[in-house]
């Protein structure tokens, strides 16, 4: 499995200029300037409905802004652990990670399922019969392994037990160790953990402030 | 999963009440048996009463008509005949119905283009499409052409749908990671679609048999079920006729439980699941 890519071979920061997003005469984003540094990992927090999903999928170039401009995101590459886990349902854990990996990743898939405490009996299961942490696991593997040039992840340690949590926040960090990340959290601790810059986004949707946690 | 139904019983997602709740096999096998064999008993009576061989036989004599029929070796020629041009018809339609709704799927422009052409297919009368290949070539593969242009349009239709309904989060997911489209096709579109095509095909493989004979008996190509029909009826052998019409039953039947025993063996190996067996020794539907 190759190596996350070197992050100052970027040239343009990822930003959101000005962001508006509007479904019909309904505004979900107003407004929103974010830059997201290269080579760290941002934790995006707010309120429920305050537009940090919207901004997610701004991000990940599914929404289109209605107004404003978001550089940076031309040649970019993503990897993402949606809110939901949008997980193959009749594929094994093991093939639900492949299948966003080069036929190269060889034996990372396993160390990764390993790395967040799945068992090794779940590896191969197909991922309708395993439990809502574990699927969240993979979903989490999913988004980690790829060597994209810009990782997101929506709530992602949402439903993993507190026993694993620990294990799982450090291999994350690990994982996004010099690389552009967005992580969308309500934890502070999870902000911590990860040594993540803290941006929150209040209402009207722009962002208020920002600190290194 | 389960969850609770309207009716008060728990209910799970195949619309089974009770818990993990599908009767015994044996028991709706014996159901089955009892049902088929009180419409034998109705039909026999039926018969009895009439008391008019031409008109209707009973179910005794289309027997002793199969087991005069069946060690002959024009017998399984006829078949054989009959059951590859409807089988080559079906299949060219699934394969082209596929191809198009693809096409459809990809383009606007594609889908406008087939629309009227798809709808005025569905609507023509079976009949229109015999004779017009009858007065364009001869009726040596009628039932193929007819077979395919019956089964076309549901199967495109449902292909279609299944496209339309694919899994838009995963869609989404896949756009995210830039899967491959081989790998996309295989994790997402396949396993979406492959529930319409089979609706598809059950639909699409009766309609295809009964166009199929009737285009045989409209143009009398020479060895198929479809002239055999055509002469009981000049002879007035009812019972030939009947026997026949049992012959055509069950090829359609078994026809279906192949193409979605075969479909099924592809779900699994998609979902990298053991494949069943070809033919259920049980005889249970798959």
């Amino acid at each position: 499995m190759s190596a996350p890519r070197d992050a100052s071979a970027r040239h343009e920061a990822i930003a959101l200029h000005d962001v508006t997003v509007r479904y019909g005469a309904q505004v979900v984003l107003d407004r929103v300037s974010l830059e997201l540094p290269t080579g760290t990992t941002t934790a995006l927090t707010g309120p429920n409905g305050v537009g940090k999903t919207t901004t997610v999928r701004v991000l990940l170039g599914l929404v289109r802004p209605s107004s404003g401009r978001v550089s940076g995101l031309d040649t970019c590459t993503r990897a993402a652990a949606f809110q939901e886990d949008r997980l193959c349902e009749h594929l094994s854990a093991a093939a639900n990670v492949r299948l966003v990996l080069p036929r190269s990743a060889g034996s990372a898939v396993e160390d990764g399922l390993r790395a967040v405490g799945l068992d090794e009996a779940a590896w191969h299961v197909r991922v309708r019969a395993l439990s809502g942490g574990q699927r969240r696991r993979v979903a989490l593997v999913r988004a980690l392994l790829p060597p994209a040039d810009l990782v997101v992840l929506d709530e992602p340690f949402v439903g993993i037990d507190a026993a694993s949590r620990d294990a799982v926040l450090a291999w994350t960090r690990e994982r996004l160790a010099g690389r552009t990340a967005l992580v969308v959290t309500h934890d502070p601790a999870e902000v911590a953990a990860l040594g993540a810059t803290l941006v929150r986004l209040d209402a009207p949707r722009t962002v208020r402030d920002q600190d290194v946690a | 999963m389960l969850d609770v139904g309207g009716t008060g019983g728990v209910r799970d997602r195949t619309g089974r009440t009770g818990v993990g709740a599908r009767p015994p096999r044996l028991t709706r096998r014996v159901r089955a048996v009892v049902a088929v064999g009180c419409w034998l008993v109705v039909w026999q009576v039926a018969s009895v009463a009439l008391d008019q061989p031409i008109l209707l036989v009973g179910p005794w004599e289309v027997l002793v008509r199969l087991v005069e029929l069946v060690p002959t070796g024009a017998f399984w020629a006829t078949v054989g005949r009959t059951l590859a041009d409807v089988v080559l018809g079906f299949t060219a339609a699934a394969l082209v119905a596929v191809a198009l709704a693809a096409a459809a799927a990809a383009s606007r422009w594609v889908d406008a283009l087939l629309a009227p052409l798809i709808a005025t297919t569905r609507a023509t009368p079976v009949v229109a499409f015999i004779i017009l290949v009858l007065l364009w070539t001869d009726a040596s593969h009628l039932a193929t052409v007819v077979a395919f242009l019956m089964a076309l349009p549901v199967l495109y239709t449902n292909v279609l749908e299944g496209i339309a309904h694919r899994d838009a989060r995963l869609l989404e997911m896949t756009r995210v990671f830039a899967v491959p489209w081989p790998r996309r096709v295989a994790a997402v579109d396949v396993p979406g679609v492959l529930p319409y095509f089979v609706a598809g095909c059950r639909t699409g493989i009766g309609l295809a048999w009964k166009s199929g004979i009737a285009a045989e008996v409209i143009g009398l190509p020479v060895g198929t079920i479809g002239e055999q029909m055509y002469q009981a009826k000049l002879f007035l052998a009812t019972a030939d006729l009947f026997a026949w019409t049992v012959v055509v039953v069950v090829l359609a039947a078994l026809t279906e439980r192949v193409v979605l025993a075969l479909l099924e063996r592809a779900r699994r190996r998609l979902a990298g699941e053991p494949a069943p067996p070809l033919v259920d020794p049980a005889g249970g539907a798959r």
